[in-house]
């Protein structure tokens, strides 16, 4: 709305004939004091449509002592406004209303709002009583203008504070009489309530507007129960002998979801701290499991949290390595290889050296063969899928319409897993990235996951002012020491409807939640993961990250999602995938042992019967720009496909009959044939090499006729098909000053290799050890982001 | 919730449309399948109709088409694929794609020996051509009844059929340029990437069917380079798009120098190969009075080639108005990039004439007509109303004028240099080539199954074709061919050797023993000669043969 367009005067600051546009803004959007006061209010533009902007009317001693309010007095808005700027102004002035007393401004509903120049102005809600302003009258000159009820009501209230009665009804109420929070504070929740319908004093602590213990008590206040303190009792709360069975009555994550534990047994009464006395769930649940009597006393969430990680600690520790393995230890990479895949590979390895030493050059051609096979196949059937998905982009399309319609009101619990280790320089980045999610914040359950023996990290975080709906979820230092390991730790805790990973350096798209929650309402119920796509910030760093750009634009933009259209298994991308917290847990989650776990897991979830979605929102990462980085990095993703791979080879039969003949297929491609093709391209690069530029015979002897057209056709086209669709893939992403260096990317596929060589020497002699990615190398982009200048 | 499958680009640069939609309207659905299916086989049908009557009615059995049909079969001459044996003269595509059909000559001889497996390729890109020209009209927003009338005058124009139908590769590489312009234009006139990207793959193409499609590319890019620019795109994305059009041409030309280098040791063979065009116009095999004039003289060169235009007179008011469309403020992109594709091959061929490097003959000058067509099509869109109206129907009697005018002019010398004696001899019903004395030579060494001959493929393709047992024969393709040349005795019985008169001293024999055909050569004697115009002789090699 132009400033010109409203027409009317504004009195409320500079008292030229318009009305300013933030306060216009301020009318159609502030929250109305009905969840104050229960009374209703006009929607914003009927009300203004409803107000005649007049003169003000100015007070005469000859008038009479009441006086209707005129429909040609001018309107004023009470309310506290935002500037620019983004600060809150209060337009009612302590010291103008300090002129007349609370008793008689209540009582006649008129307020001095505003001190100018000798002039007193007064707003009046119904009548003008003249009269009750006699004697500052003496002193001012009174302008009368008219103000809506309550909005008036809540002008008093700022300043002359709550009605006694009403002081231990509301929390906000309560909490702005204790100077818990200032009026800024409750006006943000009370505004921000309707929108996401959210709890007060969760919206509070979650915007870290008040902390949970200022919460917990203003509960208490209210609901008149007993406030209890547990952070340093954890130990003896947790091991209080006589609530050991109540313990085990409710699986441990309704504790963690429920947000209480039980304190202690008194005959017939148990007695339980809660954070949410109106949970009437749990309370139900509670007496029917235990046949007690419910004594509730209130308690602040991070006393359950330091409660329930005492209890639970260890438990989760061994669950967190123990569950897959125990559950289903043939889908675990705990062994590297079973042993009929130890038997077949010796075997194997028998058989090929003795028809070596008979029949070398016949058996070098039948593996040279099923070399050129599996590369032709590979090409052309991944050729097929990024041209489908060139043609029509196949993924789920969430667009801006769609998002409107999520109620966000009716939003579940999401929980956000980041794990953390050594990462001190990305904190910022986190905090602001997790601050930007456009999601409400008192229904985000962060989880960021440190390793015990990082105290460096784990001094900087608790000292980095995160976020109230961020927990320090500290991992018991055990082996494996892996990321997965780390994240089955922190989901024993998650209280979400959904879970999703993000890396420490991660920056997701803002509404990337409400995406994912949009995608998993419209897709089957058998979609158990959204996964979002995945970029890179500083593709322009260097030449590496350039290609590494490249390279996840294929992945992520074609190839995914031709392998979701296609119904193929999906090889997971390390981070931003969204589950069903239910299925995850239910599958066993991530297995620990696999250094890729997020692969394994899409199979796991593809045989189990779940599907994977690819969906249209992008999470923007930190690409490797230091070589040697690069190569750990690489060489650990390629581990773990070899690993994923050997895993699900386990049984080939059942592995063909829960993923058809087409997914079985696909699986070999993708898992297996990544990770092949990356080893295999330098021997057969060397071999090329060899006989064209040395003329070497062997190699003549080798390609025998048609096979050496094959392979010729696979040398030429193959890599052209790739890196052309590089190419195309970074210009559709209009990454134009990526285009040309793309075409280089031939030399990024020799990289891979040395790492692919790397990561399969590891696999025999460190299976399980995790190659740890150093982030935090760019920091340009981050320090941007992290200050509010990106994205 | 409607959360549907993605009908838009994940992360488009921009909005499709938006940025052309005020300069020109676009019409992006796909045309009807049914209208393609008609056009298409229509083209096909009177293409091998009209191939199948010039081969086995009049003998039109034209050299450059049948060796291309010779290489493909030299492929799998020997009982094994040696795809090397396609040779390096020529761009393989032809040969290549001709392959598979040579292949079934034990079925129908006269595939190879006629060479009717070129007419079927060139047939099939006479398709492609009119699938692209049929699509570029339709995107330009033309009617049914337009579309059809001008397509179909496009297929019955007289040389593009006959370049159709008589299994040349220049037909098969208007086709490629063609779907390489119909992707550039879609991509300016909707900003796809994809359909750039495929525009690129058959320029690649085009270059592995014939070498002016360099200077296609480098026409064509220098106008989508224009284009982009006037369209006020970044700098960044006009450089992008260069490499994504650039990629794939420059690509194809560097696997065939390597493979050039892997086989010949030369990767820059095709150009200076004894077998060349360049070794041929050099003999002075098709000097003629127009060619010397233009041989280092600019002007005269430049005149000739637009003279050639003639073949297809509405082509010039089509770039004219093209050109005076470049002075518009903001014009439509798409005037620019069909003006440079017009005018690339002529432009190039004015550099060869004048460095007397081309034959000039009329096929090189073929691309006026279905560039002509598009430029002049694009003139009724300039229009609204009756003036539209009126100027589809002048469009349309200016292309009827102007496949006269191609008939016409095939038969002039100079406009219809290279076809205008084969025209005659198709008007008059004389046969071109009966290759009397080819079965004459084949028939001999057929008879004789113990007789192994040494003969240069370059020259006696018909012989080869027409031999019963191929182990018969040492060839040009065959690895040790330059062995057993320089070396013969013990390892063939005979040579076979042309007059080395004009055009046959490129001959390998002839240029290995130049006084071999007049019997100066003491370590041969000559077993049998054959009337014709080659004037092969057949000489034993003796004990004193090196």
């Amino acid at each position: 709305m132009r400033e010109e367009d409203t027409g009317v005067a504004c009195e409320q600051c500079c008292h030229r004939p318009h009305l300013h546009e933030r306060h216009v803004l301020a009318l159609l959007h502030t929250p109305r004091y009905l969840l104050f006061t229960g009374n209703g209010v006009l929607p914003g533009q009927e009300y203004l449509a409803a107000c005649t902007f007049t003169p003000p009317l100015r007070f005469s001693k000859s008038s009479s002592e009441e006086t209707v309010v005129s429909q040609f007095m001018m309107f004023v808005c009470l309310n506290p406004y935002k500037t620019p700027e983004g600060k809150w102004v209060d337009p009612v002035s302590k010291q103008a209303s300090a002129l007349l007393s609370e008793e008689e401004a209540r009582t006649h509903h008129i307020l001095p709002w505003m001190l100018k120049d000798r002039q007193l102005w007064v707003a009046c809600a119904r009548t003008v009583r003249e009269d009750v302003l006699q004697e500052v009258a003496l002193h001012y000159e009174i302008v009368f203008t008219r103000a809506l009820p309550e909005e008036l009501e809540y002008a008093m209230d700022r300043v002359y504070g709550l009605p006694k009665e009403l002081q231990h009804e509301r929390l906000g109420g309560i909490l702005l009489q204790q100077e818990k929070i200032g009026t800024e504070d409750l006006l943000y929740a009370l505004q921000t309530q309707p929108q996401t319908g959210g709890k007060l004093g969760a919206i509070l602590s979650s915007d870290n507007r008040a902390n949970f213990w200022d919460i917990a008590e203003g509960v208490a206040r209210q609901r008149n129960l007993p406030v209890v303190s547990l952070v340093n009792q954890a130990i003896e709360t947790a091991r209080t002998p006589s609530t050991q069975s109540v313990w085990d009555a409710v699986e441990d994550i309704f504790w963690i979801h429920h947000q209480c534990i039980p304190l202690a047994v008194y005959r017939d009464t148990l007695k339980v701290a809660m954070v949410d006395p109106e949970d009437q769930f749990a309370r139900r649940t509670l007496t029917e499991r235990t046949g007690l009597r419910l004594s509730v006393a209130i308690t602040g969430w991070r006393d359950i949290s330091a409660v329930y990680a005492v209890k639970y600690g260890s438990t989760h520790t061994a669950r967190s390595t123990g569950d897959l393995v125990e559950a289903s230890p043939e889908w675990s990479a705990h062994k590297r290889f079973s042993i009929p895949q130890w038997v077949g590979m010796i075997v194997s390895l028998v058989l090929f050296g003795l028809s070596l030493s008979l029949w070398f050059i016949p058996t070098m051609v039948v593996l040279n063969i099923v070399v050129q096979v599996f590369y032709t196949l590979n090409t052309i059937v991944r050729m097929a899928w990024i041209l489908h998905s060139s043609r029509r982009p196949l993924e789920v399309a969430v667009t801006d319409s769609d998002l409107a319609l999520v109620n966000r009101a009716a939003l579940p619990i999401y929980t956000i897993l980041v794990p953390l280790y050594k990462e001190v320089s990305v904190l910022p980045t986190i905090r602001r990235a997790l601050n930007n999610l456009d999601y409400p914040k008192d229904r985000l359950d962060v989880k960021i996951l440190l390793e015990a023996d990082d105290e460096e990290t784990i001094a900087a975080a608790r000292a980095s002012r995160l976020p109230n709906f961020v927990d320090l979820v500290v991992v018991p230092t055990s082996e494996p020491k892996t990321k997965p390991k780390a994240c089955n730790f922190g989901l024993q805790r998650a209280r979400g409807e959904y879970v999703v990973i993000f890396d420490a350096e991660d920056i997701p798209e803002s509404d990337q939640l409400l995406k994912a929650i949009a995608t998993f309402q419209s897709v089957p119920e058998n979609v158990a993961c959204v996964q979002a796509k995945l970029s890179y910030f500083n593709g322009m760093q260097n030449m590496l990250t350039r290609w590494f750009t490249a390279e996840y634009a294929m992945w992520f933009d074609l190839l995914l999602p031709a392998l979701y259209a296609a119904d193929l298994p999906i090889p997971l991308g390390g981070t931003s995938n969204h589950f069903r917290t239910e299925v995850l847990r239910k599958i066993g989650a991530w297995d620990p042992y696999n250094v890729t776990e997020d692969a394994d897991l899409g199979i796991r979830l593809h045989r189990d019967g779940w599907r994977t979605a690819i969906m249209n929102s992008t999470t923007h990462e930190e690409a490797n720009s230091e070589f040697v980085n690069w190569v750990r990095q690489r060489s650990r993703w390629v581990k773990g496909y070899l690993q994923t791979w050997f895993v699900h080879m386990r049984h080939p039969i059942s592995l063909w009959k829960e993923l058809g003949w087409k997914g079985f297929f696909g699986f070999q491609i993708i898992v297996g044939g990544t990770p092949a093709t990356f080893l295999l391209n330098p021997l057969l690069w060397g071999l090329t090499t060899s006989w064209f530029a040395l003329g070497a015979p062997l190699a003549h002897e080798l390609f025998p006729g048609w096979l050496y057209y094959t392979s010729f056709a696979n040398l030429v086209l193959g890599n052209f098909a790739f890196t052309y669709s590089n190419v195309v893939g970074m210009a559709r992403r209009g990454a134009w000053d990526v285009v040309k260096y793309v075409v280089f990317s031939p030399i990024y596929w020799t990289f891979m290799s040395i790492a692919a060589w790397k990561g399969t020497w590891q696999l025999i002699t460190r299976p399980s050890y995790w190659e740890k990615t150093m982030h935090g190398l760019d920091t340009s982009y981050a320090e941007n982001f992290s200050q509010g200048q990106g994205m | 919730m409607s959360v549907t499958q993605q009908r838009q680009l994940t992360a488009p640069s921009r909005a499709p449309f938006t940025a052309n939609r005020d300069i020109f309207s676009v019409r992006v659905s796909a045309p009807p399948l049914w209208e393609i299916i008609v056009l298409c086989s229509l083209s096909f049908t009177l293409s091998i109709t009209v191939g199948y009557i010039l081969v086995f009615h009049y003998q039109v059995i034209l050299d450059d088409a049948m060796s291309r049909v010779m290489n493909a079969y030299y492929v799998f001459f020997r009982g094994y694929l040696h795809f090397g044996a396609i040779g390096f003269v020529w761009n393989p595509f032809p040969s290549l794609l001709e392959m598979p059909i040579a292949a079934l000559h034990n079925e129908w001889p006269s595939l190879v020996t006629k060479g009717f497996a070129s007419n079927i390729v060139s047939s099939a890109f006479g398709m492609v051509s009119v699938y692209y020209m049929h699509r570029i009209l339709y995107r330009f927003g033309f009617g049914r009844a337009s579309r059809f009338v001008w397509v179909l005058l496009f297929i019955l124009n007289p040389m593009a059929l006959y370049y159709n139908a008589n299994g040349m590769s220049d037909g098969m590489l208007m086709g490629c340029l063609l779907a390489t312009l119909s992707g550039t234009l879609a991509y300016l006139e909707e900003r796809r990437l994809e359909a750039l990207a495929v525009g690129a793959m058959w320029l690649a193409a085009a270059f592995m069917f014939r070498y002016e499609a360099i200077p296609f590319f480098l026409f064509t890019s220098l106008a989508i380079a224009i284009a982009l620019w006037r369209m006020r795109q970044p700098q960044q994305e006009t450089q992008a798009m260069l490499v994504l059009y650039a990629m794939p041409m420059v690509y194809s030309v560097l696997v065939w120098m390597f493979v050039n280098w892997l086989i010949m040791k030369n990767p820059l063979y095709f150009l200076v190969s004894p077998y060349g065009n360049a070794s041929q116009i050099a003999s002075g095999s098709y000097s003629t009075n127009a060619l010397t004039a233009a041989n280092h003289h600019l002007w005269n060169a430049i005149q000739l080639v637009f003279r050639f235009s003639l073949l297809f007179f509405p082509s010039i008011i089509g770039m004219a108005w093209a050109f005076v469309q470049q002075f518009r403020y903001r014009p439509d992109p798409r005037w620019i990039v069909l003006f440079a594709a017009t005018l690339a091959v002529p432009l190039f061929q004015a550099v060869m004439l004048y460095v007397n490097a081309s034959a000039g003959w009329a096929r090189f000058f073929i691309y006026y007509i279905p560039f002509g067509i598009c430029l002049l099509a694009l003139i009724p869109m300039s229009f609204k109303g009756h003036l539209k109206k009126i100027t589809l129907v002048l469009t349309t009697l200016l292309f009827v004028a102007g496949d006269v005018a191609t008939f016409h002019e095939l038969r002039t010398p100079i406009v219809g240099h290279g076809e205008n004696t084969t025209i005659e001899n198709i008007l008059n019903n004389v046969p071109s080539a009966t290759f009397g004395q080819e079965i004459a030579v084949s028939d001999y060494i057929n008879a004789h199954p113990n007789l192994v001959v040494l003969a240069d493929s370059f020259d006696t393709w018909a012989v080869i074709a027409r031999l019963d047992r191929p182990s018969q024969c040492v060839i040009t393709s065959d690895i040790d061919f330059q062995s057993v040349l320089a070396n013969p005795r013990g390892r063939v019985d005979a040579i076979l050797v042309p007059q080395p008169s004009i055009g046959y001293s490129l001959d390998a024999i002839n240029r290995a023993y130049p006084g071999l055909w007049a019997g100066k050569v003491p370590w041969t004697h000559l077993i049998k000669e054959f009337s014709g115009s080659a004037h092969y002789r057949l000489y034993a090699v003796t004990p004193l043969a090196p």
